[in-house]
């Protein structure tokens, strides 16, 4: 009797079990990001060699979010990293204005791969804080959405201070439960 | 492989066996803008410097363009740090591999942020566009200036806290006019306040009144004026602990490393009379200007003869006071040896005499 009630407790509490990618270039803040995410403090971090695994619950949504390396030459193995995976976070270093056109390159790259077709796109424009960096406005003129045939969204973000994070993620869940809704 | 030998090249140098910032053993992360190797936990410090200030790239996992071989091929650590470490004071504590990475942090902010010690020459990536011969040339001057840098001797923190002598020839004392009239009040206590935190117990710091100076942002007018903490304008009253001095500038000796004299304190320390009744000429300040700072001596090695000190003092005095006109009361000469006077007592019983009134309370 105990078990068929906390099967159906269960049941109407059920979790959806979403499994996100965090991408960008080198120095990007992907870390950064996923380190204020898990301890809520950001500290020092190192250069990723590999990946780094998290795994959060954000309004009912259980998040495991994998943040993979960003250098040059590992850029190739981000295709591995996106099988059964529902949404793409994609981090640019606003502050690095030479490097913007190559981080949209290489979003555009990633973007047209199968197995993320049709999955809800988010991207951050980090270190917003820092003086030179460009806005978030200025940056979504050079992407073209409408090529990714997707849910996209672009949110200013500060990673050290946290600031932007909550809209973004929000704006990630509210668009993962729709779609499964559907 | 053409690509992989030039670079194990660039790696095997000498320069480049170590962190240029920690000392760590074998950098693999290279800065392209400040052209420097470092380990993998200082790249991530440098990445949190932003990107304008240090870019950085690994020899493993990033493609090298030719630009930055060029840029690392004529330089190393050793020759970036003569840049970024030119000035930077032989006995200070450099981080190394165990240092916390927030005081690591903090040190890669003064040496690439605030640049607090770079050399007079380009900078290391700059100057590895220029022709090889005049980077020879570079090096040398570098090496020359670190032989000529001074080496300190006493604790880093005596540095900041410690005031230099500056001895201005006889004919070219500057000029302190006299027509400003500033009156003291007891906000300057907080002043007092402050030189008595400040100074550590190793630093002997001098306490004379300082005279107005038209043009205090004029660093080379006089240089006291601009810390408070080292010429702190007037009053010390009797609580205050007067601190001996003398005005022997010996060369050698200033700067780092002053001492505690043996005879520290209140007793039997001959104090320069150095308030002369002048107050015709000052309007309400009854005390000349001092024309310079006092120098910190190194009683240990040069013992001091306080009455020549004492006759030089009242010389000095008696030159400034006659900067401003003939005077009727030249500072008169301490005899009482033995007798205690603080420190600006005289001052303060003058500022008390004028803001005292007449009757304590208003009569209606």
């Amino acid at each position: 009797m105990g078990g068929f009630f906390s099967r159906i407790w269960q049941r109407l509490l059920r979790r959806a079990e979403t499994r996100l990618v965090v991408l960008g270039l080198d120095a990007a803040g992907k870390t950064t990001f996923l380190t204020k995410l898990a301890l809520g403090d950001p500290r020092t971090v190192v250069p990723t060699v590999g990946f780094n695994v998290q795994r959060l619950d954000y309004k009912n949504i259980h998040f495991t979010i994998w943040d993979v390396c960003g250098q040059e030459k590992t850029r190739p193995l981000w295709v591995l990293y996106l099988d059964n995976t529902q949404a793409m976070v994609y981090i640019i270093d606003s502050n690095d204005r030479q490097r913007i056109d190559e981080s949209i390159e290489e979003l555009d790259k990633i973007i047209r791969e199968p197995a993320i077709k049709g999955k809800p796109l988010l991207i951050f424009c980090n270190k917003q804080d820092l003086p030179n960096a460009m806005q978030s406005e200025q940056i979504s003129t050079k992407i073209n959405f409408a090529d990714y045939k997707r849910p996209c969204h672009i949110q200013p973000l500060c990673a050290i201070s946290g600031q932007g994070i909550q809209e973004g993620l929000d704006w990630l869940a509210n668009t993962l439960k729709s779609s499964q809704a559907h | 492989m053409e690509y992989q030998s030039r670079l194990n090249t660039i790696l095997a140098k000498a320069g480049n066996k170590t962190c240029a910032d920690c000392n760590g053993r074998n950098p693999r992360w290279a800065s392209i803008s400040l052209g420097v190797f470092v380990c993998i936990r200082c790249c991530g410090l440098h990445r949190a410097l932003g990107t304008h200030i240090s870019k950085m790239k690994s020899t493993t996992l990033d493609k090298w363009t030719p630009q930055m071989f060029i840029i690392f091929e004529s330089i190393d650590n050793d020759i970036a740090n003569s840049y970024w470490e030119a000035n930077l004071p032989k006995n200070y504590n450099k981080p190394i591999e165990t240092t916390t990475a927030y005081s690591v942090e903090m040190f890669l902010r003064d040496k690439y942020e605030s640049k607090l010690w770079i050399g007079s020459g380009p900078d290391p990536v700059s100057m590895s566009k220029q022709p090889k011969a005049s980077v020879n040339q570079a090096k040398k001057e570098e090496i020359k200036r670190e032989e000529k840098r001074p080496v300190s001797t006493g604790p880093i923190i005596t540095d900041l806290l410690a005031d230099t002598p500056t001895v201005y020839p006889q004919d070219k004392i500057p000029y302190f006019p006299t027509t400003i009239v500033h009156s003291h009040s007891f906000t300057n206590i907080d002043h007092i306040n402050h030189h008595k935190h400040s100074s550590s117990p190793t630093v002997f710091t001098p306490s004379f009144p300082q005279a107005p100076v038209p043009d205090p942002s004029n660093p080379q007018l006089f240089p006291a004026f601009q810390n408070p903490s080292i010429n702190p304008s007037f009053p010390h009253f009797e609580n205050t602990p007067v601190l001996q001095f003398s005005t022997i500038a010996n060369n050698q000796n200033q700067g780092f490393g002053s001492q505690i004299p043996q005879n520290f304190g209140y007793q039997n320390t001959p104090i320069p009379q150095q308030y002369g009744n002048s107050g015709q000429n000052y309007g309400n300040n009854n005390y000349p200007p001092t024309h310079q700072t006092p120098p910190t001596v190194n009683l240990q090695q040069n013992p001091v003869n306080y009455n020549q000190v004492e006759d030089e003092k009242n010389k000095k005095i008696s030159q400034v006071l006659s900067m401003y006109g003939p005077q009727n009361n030249v500072a008169p000469v301490n005899n009482n040896s033995t007798g205690f006077k603080p420190l600006g007592a005289i001052a303060a019983q003058n500022f008390f005499n004028q803001n005292t009134r007449s009757q304590p309370y208003p009569t209606f």
